[in-house]
């Protein structure tokens, strides 16, 4: 009785094999109720529609800012989403499929341990994606609601005001660049990259870490020191022709050697106060994001490869 | 076909160190050898924490042995292929809780690349054989123990493999569900897969094994023909159906007569307790 | 052994990939800075500079929804007229979120005009504790925004309300600082044309600057859109302040449409003057106006 497998390859990240764990992953996080939270968001999203800001310096200055505030509290907590769920998913999944012995079935059955991995954060960060996406969506409806009454509203008190065509120009232009353009969905599509890049973080410390706690707070905290490592060197740089020690001034390159650094995703808020997001942008940050995704689900492989259990 | 070699294990020696505390290692399996020939069920007893599931799991490739070798098939366990004719279930099994019987042997299968038809085929197939077809849409986290076992049991044959490896396969199961997993044992022996399991209820490796390896601290005891090892070559048994005292007393002396041989004792044979409790509910079943 | 050999292997890889990334990440944030996407790094010898890299790194990438709901809070002070928690709130938020102009126009807005206006009205103070109030929060409104203004050069909104701001006459005037705001924020080339009127008016009110503001509103006037009363008053007036000044007939006829046109708009110009733009010359003109319509 020969098995009609013995005959197939198991070589490296079968596509196929990668999106059954992928897919799997996915439903295992969707059957845990995760998206219970996109309600909690869709609260958020109609609540900051309704706040009323208050009205100063005449309507030429508030129209914008309404905007404005609308997508920043939208984008803040698509991003505290992302970033919390894509930490936490990462760092349970892997410890509970050890602890519950699933991982035996799992690597018992002709499964490279990499295609496991791989299929492990690619679950994660299809959830992350869609969801993303649904929040964009309801985002993209609600501000371009917002966005034409502001228009209309703005645009027929400068007519009565007796504005020339140039001032409404201007004025239309501004609104527009405020309200849901294509360089909107560009930072929703960075926050997306920033959380792929802090997931394999989580995915990496997750294969030597042995326990969930250590490996969320770590995470978190590589979050932020990839923040900061930036300000940091610029300030010990700054310092440094002052003549500051060359400890410190060591320890800062090494930092931004080690972690990635996020600050080049501060594009966000950059498009958030209405500046355009480049093709460019979007494409080298994504170059940049696939390098650590892949440089860092490759170093979880080399951990996780002669990891016993 | 029985001339082939379905799992051997040379020399195995597996140390366990803790990394924080590097010095002392801990010898859990101490140059194990065994050899298990295709289609034979060998049954590895052993008290608890005697190195039986690390045995286990280095033949699965799932620690690496300090040295030593472990082959399926002649195929290396540190290497993916080997894992293509085998088929495991581990002690105490949790699955994917969300996933419901079926889809927990389509997730399986899936991952030794069956699909379509085939596949869909093969988890009724299973489904039937492990007796849990009426489960089949219910998610495992409403499973009992005996159900998640045979469950189990249904995953590690989803691709059709030639050898199974069962760690504690009735391990916390009822009486009834135990059966129904000795029952399936003995339907695979007939089809010729090879069972290599382990456990720590001596009766049930009795009834099932036809080899048997006894592993104590970390090192292999004894090993052999399970009917080789436990048959007491000095000693006859007599089995009689309505004997009268008078009959008894006749056997009695004439054995005194014997010199050489010696009564030992006489009396009503009794039945396992399991035995008795499988007949009653059996009988309430009905 | 093993564990630590693997970890070491492992800072080593993170080091030598860290080599390679360093450089692109460096070139990608500055592909970004050209194209404004990313600030330029602020000038951390100052103390302010450094209070807020604290904040960046106590809130990481959340510092946007922080802000959003400081500033809601910040509205609840401003409800209750509690005007040193909102000082001290919008502190906070612009430390957060130092590029969003919005929040320094907002922050600016609540004491020049609201806390202000708020002080000099509250009868729990004798008359000259409010006056004194009432300026302290002007003077504090400006200095907030000139801070804004710091922080996001060319921004022309958040230089268009410093203009405002130094240039009413209720808030203790400086003209000189609102031309100058003014004309910089018409500098960005993204300002409407009112920007460029408000410098020509400010510039106007500042002492000596008569020459300079005759210009701008001389060009001004060329295009047909700015040709608004304001500016059609305020720059026949300049002309009739200079010393030696075209007769008055062909003033008018060079700033107004129609002799009933300039009657009109002077003398809405003289009564509205609440922001004391020059008025040198206008009852004479008014009169003369009158005389030659009565002909």
């Amino acid at each position: 009785m020969t098995s009609q497998n013995s005959k197939t390859s198991n070589r490296w990240l079968q596509p196929r094999r990668v999106t059954v764990i992928a897919m799997h992953t996915f439903t295992q996080l969707v059957r845990m109720k995760v998206f219970y939270f996109l309600s909690v968001f869709a609260l958020i999203v109609i609540a900051a529609n309704f706040l009323d800001l208050p009205q100063f310096n005449g309507p030429e200055a508030i129209g914008v800012g309404e905007l404005q505030m609308l997508k920043s509290t939208c984008m803040g907590v698509m991003k505290l989403f992302a970033v919390v769920f894509v930490i936490a998913a990462t760092a349970l999944l892997l410890p509970k499929d050890v602890e519950d012995r699933t991982l035996y079935t799992i690597l018992a059955k002709p499964v490279p341990r990499l295609d496991y991995l791989v299929g492990k954060i690619a679950g994660v960060l299809l959830l992350v994606f869609v969801s993303l996406l649904l929040m964009d969506l309801l985002m993209t409806v609600v501000l371009s609601f917002r966005t034409n009454h502001l228009l209309v509203d703005q645009l027929s008190w400068a007519e009565a005001r007796g504005w020339t065509q140039e001032a409404i120009d201007s004025e239309r232009r501004d609104i527009i660049a405020q309200g849901p353009t294509w360089s909107f969905q560009g930072a929703v599509f960075a926050i997306f990259l920033q959380s792929a890049i802090i997931g394999a973080v989580a995915l990496l410390l997750s294969t030597f870490s042995t326990s969930t706690l250590f490996t969320i707070i770590l995470s978190f905290l590589i979050y932020l020191i990839g923040h900061f490592q930036a300000d940091a060197a610029d300030y010990y740089k700054a310092t440094a022709e002052a003549g500051s020690n060359a400890f410190t001034t060591t320890m800062t390159k090494l930092l931004s050697l080690i972690f990635p650094n996020f600050q080049l995703f501060n594009v966000i808020d950059a498009v958030i106060e209405g500046i355009p997001m480049t093709m460019n942008a979007i494409i080298s940050l994504t170059g940049l994001s696939l390098f650590y995704v892949v440089l860092y689900t490759m170093l979880s492989w080399f951990v996780f490869s002669d990891k016993e259990f | 076909m029985t001339s082939e070699t379905a799992v051997e294990i040379r020399d195995l020696v597996k140390d366990f160190r803790s990394p924080l505390r590097g010095v002392k290692a801990f010898r859990a399996v101490d140059g194990v050898s065994l050899r298990i020939q295709a289609g034979e069920v060998y049954g590895l007893i052993g008290p608890n924490g005697s190195g039986k599931s690390t045995t286990m799991k280095a033949l699965l490739g799932l620690v690496a042995p300090s040295s030593g070798t472990c082959s399926i098939f002649g195929k290396d366990s540190l290497k993916v292929d080997s894992r293509n004719d085998v088929g495991f279930l581990p002690e105490n099994p949790y699955f994917y809780k969300h996933l419901t019987g079926a889809e927990t042997l389509r997730f399986y299968g899936k991952l030794c690349n069956l699909r379509g038809k085939l596949l869909e085929n093969r988890v009724t197939e299973l489904l039937e054989l492990v007796d849990l077809t009426n489960a089949r849409d219910r998610r495992l986290g409403g499973y009992s123990k005996g159900m998640l076992q045979r469950i189990g049991l249904a995953q590690a044959m989803v691709q059709d493999p030639r050898l199974l490896i069962l760690d504690e396969p009735t391990a916390g199961v009822d009486p009834i569900g135990s059966r129904q997993i000795r029952d399936l044992i003995m339907t695979l022996r007939d089809r010729g897969i090879t069972v290599f399991l382990c456990s720590h209820l001596l009766e049930q490796v009795q009834e099932v094994c036809d080899h048997v390896g006894i592993i104590f601290q970390g090192k292999m005891v004894k090993e052999g023909r399970l009917d080789d090892l436990i048959a007491i070559e000095d000693q006859t048994e007599v089995v009689m159906k309505n004997a009268s005292p008078e009959l008894m007393e006749k056997i009695r002396t004439l054995v005194e007569q014997e010199e050489s041989a010696t009564l030992l004792r006489m009396g009503k044979p009794r039945t396992t307790l399991e035995r008795l409790f499988l007949r009653e509910t059996q009988i309430d079943k009905k | 052994m093993k564990f630590y050999r693997k970890i070491i292997t492992l800072f080593a890889l993170l080091l030598l990939a860290g080599t390679v990334k360093k450089p692109w990440e460096a070139a990608i944030g500055a592909d970004l800075r050209h194209d404004k996407l990313l600030s330029e790094p602020l000038n951390l010898t100052t103390r302010e500079s450094i209070g807020q890299t604290s904040s960046a790194v106590a809130l990481g990438g959340l510092r946007s929804v922080v802000a959003s709901f400081w500033n809601i809070r910040a509205y609840t002070s401003f409800e209750e007229s509690n005007w040193v928690k909102l000082e001290d709130q919008y502190e906070t938020i612009v430390a957060l979120q130092p590029h969003t102009a919005y929040y320094w126009d907002t922050g600016s807005w609540h004491l020049a005009y609201n806390a202000a206006v708020s002080s000099r009205e509250n009868e729990n103070f004798p008359a000259p504790r409010r006056e004194a109030l009432h300026r302290t929060y002007i003077n504090k409104g400006k200095a907030f925004l000139e801070r804004g203004v710091k922080n996001m050069p060319g921004n022309w909104i958040l230089l268009s309300s410093l203009g405002r701001l130094h240039g009413t006459a209720s808030k203790y005037p400086d003209y000189e600082k609102s031309a100058a705001a003014y004309q910089q924020a018409w500098e960005t080339g993204k300002a409407r044309n009112f920007e460029a009127r408000a410098w020509f008016y400010s510039l106007a009110r500042c002492e000596g600057k008569d020459r300079e503001a005759l210009h701008l509103g001389r060009a001004l006037f060329i295009a047909d859109k700015n040709r608004v009363d304001t500016l059609c008053c305020l720059l026949f007036v300049l002309e009739m302040r200079q010393k030696n000044a075209r007769p008055i007939e062909e003033l008018v006829k060079l700033c107004f449409t129609s002799h009933a046109d300039a009657l009109r708009m002077l003398e809405v110009y003289k009564t509205n003057n609440a922001e004391n733009l020059p008025i040198t010359g206008v009852d004479h003109a008014i009169e003369w106006l009158k005389s030659v319509q009565n002909k």
